[in-house]
């Protein structure tokens, strides 16, 4: 095992050696595998649209979504929806979002709505090349908060964007789907949604 | 098994500040910091200050930041500041229940022949205006060994916090 060494406030000590008794407590306790937990891989090649609908909003208050080698045939934003009813349908209303981006050719900017139907501008990319991105989602599992994001993406072919959003309703969201702006079939990439442990 | 390790857990209610000792050490050299709760009595800013090997908050005028106030109602706006207290590292908090979302790197806290760095991004609810989002990068000018991180409001105090370190562990 690789990980060695005893940690300040660690939830079980160890000396780098695992018994198997103590990877079942570890498994019981939840902190055995690390705390940034894989909930679902999926290829996005093929379909308009990206569904996670078991997103274990329950156990985690922080998700993070990887999309990586996103691309389609067309200019596109990559974009999210969040439902509040597993997937059978997605909130199109009350969107937030505040992105700074900066272009390969010199050109800076700011981008912002308050009444926007989708978290969107995370990044874009030009007809058949990629980009990548990754969101942090917090509090979906709250009945009580607001749904808020930060994303970041590395330059594509064009832009890099970082920036925040917020769904302004206190609900609890179950399911989030991916898209694009152009509403084309993604002919690449691959989509990955983790929870980040609490405990 | 995934390579980042939670190391610790902080919920306080009703402080002025808030302080997570011995988080920092040797086995990892980049933690990422999250907080999902930042209840304040009242809108303000939040700082940060980190915190020796010996448990003493580092207030000494070494902390620069740069920093992007990106609210989704109307322009943004730089900040920046060198040789201060502590660093504007985390952003205005809501002084309501609406929630609030912060992901923080920090860089080489452990390490006594390193600066320390952070990078922050953020989105709260900011009730004079409306929600904003934000980014920034800080540094302790310092090159001393740091074992927790203090987090302060400029005024006011926290009425609900939440937030929890994790180690990007790296295997030789």
């Amino acid at each position: 095992m690789s990980y060695i060494g005893t940690q300040p406030n660690d939830l079980k000590k160890n000396i780098g050696l695992y018994t198997p008794s103590k990877i079942l407590q570890l498994t019981k306790d939840g902190s055995w595998g690390g705390s940034l937990e894989l909930i679902q891989s999926q290829s996005v090649s093929g379909a308009t649209t990206c569904n996670f609908t078991s997103i274990q909003q329950e156990r985690f208050d922080v998700h993070l979504l990887q999309l990586d080698d996103i691309e389609s045939g067309s200019e596109m934003y990559s974009e999210i929806r969040l439902s509040n009813d597993s997937g059978s349908s997605y909130e199109t209303s009350n969107y937030q979002r505040a992105v700074q981006y900066g272009g390969t050719q010199g050109n800076f900017g700011a981008n912002q709505s308050t009444s926007a139907d989708r978290f969107t501008i995370l990044n874009i990319s030009s007809a058949n090349q990629p980009h990548s991105l990754y969101v942090y989602l917090y509090n979906l599992g709250s009945s009580s908060k607001y749904s808020f994001i930060t994303h970041q993406a590395p330059p594509s072919n064009i832009y890099m964007y970082f920036g925040g959003g917020v769904y302004t309703v206190a609900e609890t969201i179950n399911a989030i789907q991916v898209l694009n702006s152009a509403g084309a079939s993604f002919t690449g990439g691959t989509a990955k949604l983790y929870g980040i442990k609490q405990i | 098994m995934s390579n980042l390790r939670l190391i610790n857990e902080t919920t306080a209610s009703s402080v002025a500040s808030v302080s997570i000792t011995n988080v920092f050490s040797a086995d990892f050299d980049i933690y990422y910091l999250s907080m999902t709760t930042n209840d304040l009595s009242t809108a303000t800013d939040n700082n940060y200050r980190f915190i020796n090997s010996s448990g003493s908050i580092i207030s000494a005028s070494s902390y620069d930041y740069a920093s992007l106030f990106m609210p989704m109602y109307s322009g943004f706006t730089e900040g920046k500041a060198t040789n201060g207290s502590s660093a504007l590292g985390a952003s205005f908090g809501n002084n309501g229940t609406e929630g609030f979302g912060l992901s923080m790197y920090i860089y080489n806290p452990f390490n006594s022949s390193s600066y320390s760095f952070a990078q922050v991004q953020s989105v709260f609810r900011y009730p004079a205006g409306g929600n904003q989002s934000y980014k920034s990068i800080s540094v302790l000018k310092s090159a001393t060994s740091c074992t927790g991180i203090n987090f302060f409001p400029s005024s006011g105090t926290y009425d609900n916090i939440n937030l929890r370190v994790y180690g990007l562990r790296v295997d030789s």
